[in-house]
């Protein structure tokens, strides 16, 4: 049994929480918390109103593709003031998820931007909590992604397709590796 | 406001300077943006500190939920590490009380004092959550 480790990064009110939740076969950790008047003015919900909760540590949920891989999904936090916990999170991982909503796209910016740097093999997911208005062409667009980047939809809230997300990065990595290893 | 905020600050620095070894201590919301705070720690430190005693907190919570007997939450998080100890503990409504001392404490005089002051005034440590907000019916 291979166990593999795996980052959920995204922006604030993604969806990050709601994808290790609708995955996970294992009651998954838990560290959300209320959003207090404090954050008021720093955490923007615009576009997620109604979001009332928010994660300060990190997500954690396990999924076993079929008997020879078991994931280990790692959520992380979107704010800003908790990105000192990404590097450690990133350590083993073999690839990164980047939640993208389409209402605030540029808080995605930040995520694609350090995998670029870090050299991780990542994916884009769009999640969909409402109908999608534009084709992924113009999500390609609109985050100047490369196109060797994969990118699909998905519905963070339903398990089939969270789990087709990971799918999707798992071969990607793959893929990533078996061609540094042919080169070498 | 001010002057509830400024009191709060007061017993934050009347903390620190009646405890040994007590040197930073700051109330932060649980969803981790300071409150208030002890002068000597400056505004980068503050924030800093909020968001990983948050982390911390939610992280004991879970260990709580996954491990305890089910009665309670956290009682108090202490971290030990080379050249401090770090205290925290549940305040009012919403708010941790976090307490940074140097590794010459005595960690059950800290514990009690950051008791005796939630105790007093844990009604004024407290960030409500947020009021909840009409949904927007779509245009």
């Amino acid at each position: 049994m291979e166990g593999v480790k795996i980052v959920i990064v995204g922006g604030f009110g993604v969806g990050k929480t709601t994808m290790v939740r609708s995955v996970s076969e294992i009651r998954p950790l838990n560290t959300e918390e209320t959003m207090t008047q404090a954050s008021v003015g720093v955490d923007q919900n615009a576009g997620v109103a109604n979001k009332a909760m928010t994660t300060v540590a990190f997500d954690f949920g396990r999924i076993s593709l079929n008997e020879h891989m078991v994931l280990y999904l790692f959520g992380a936090p979107g704010q800003e003031r908790f990105r000192f916990l990404w590097d450690r999170l990133f350590a083993g991982t073999i690839g990164a998820v980047v939640l993208v909503d389409m209402r605030r796209v540029e808080d995605s910016w930040h995520a694609i931007d350090l995998l670029e740097s870090r050299g991780t093999p990542f994916i884009v997911a769009r999640n969909n909590f409402i109908a999608p208005r534009y084709g992924l062409a113009d999500v390609r667009e609109a985050l100047t992604l490369s196109e060797e980047v994969p990118l699909i939809d998905c519905d963070a809230r339903d398990r089939e397709s969270s789990k087709q997300v990971l799918i999707a990065l798992v071969s990607h990595a793959h893929a990533l590796s078996s061609a540094r290893g042919a080169m070498s | 406001m001010s002057t509830t905020s400024a009191n709060l600050d007061w017993l934050l620095e009347n903390l620190v300077d009646s405890t040994a070894g007590a040197v930073h201590a700051l109330v932060l919301s649980r969803d981790g943006l300071k409150l208030c705070h002890t002068s000597q720690l400056s505004v980068d430190k503050a924030d800093q500190l909020a968001a990983i005693a948050a982390g911390v907190q939610a992280l004991s919570q879970s260990a709580s939920v996954e491990f305890g007997d089910g009665t309670g939450g956290v009682r108090q998080s202490m971290t030990e590490f080379y050249g401090g100890l770090l205290f925290i503990v549940e305040a009012g409504v919403g708010a941790h009380l976090a307490v940074l001392a140097d590794d010459t404490a005595d960690v059950g005089l800290i514990g009690h004092r950051m008791d005796e002051l939630v105790e007093q005034i844990g009604a004024f440590l407290t960030s409500p959550p947020r009021p909840s907000l009409p949904s927007h019916s779509p245009e």
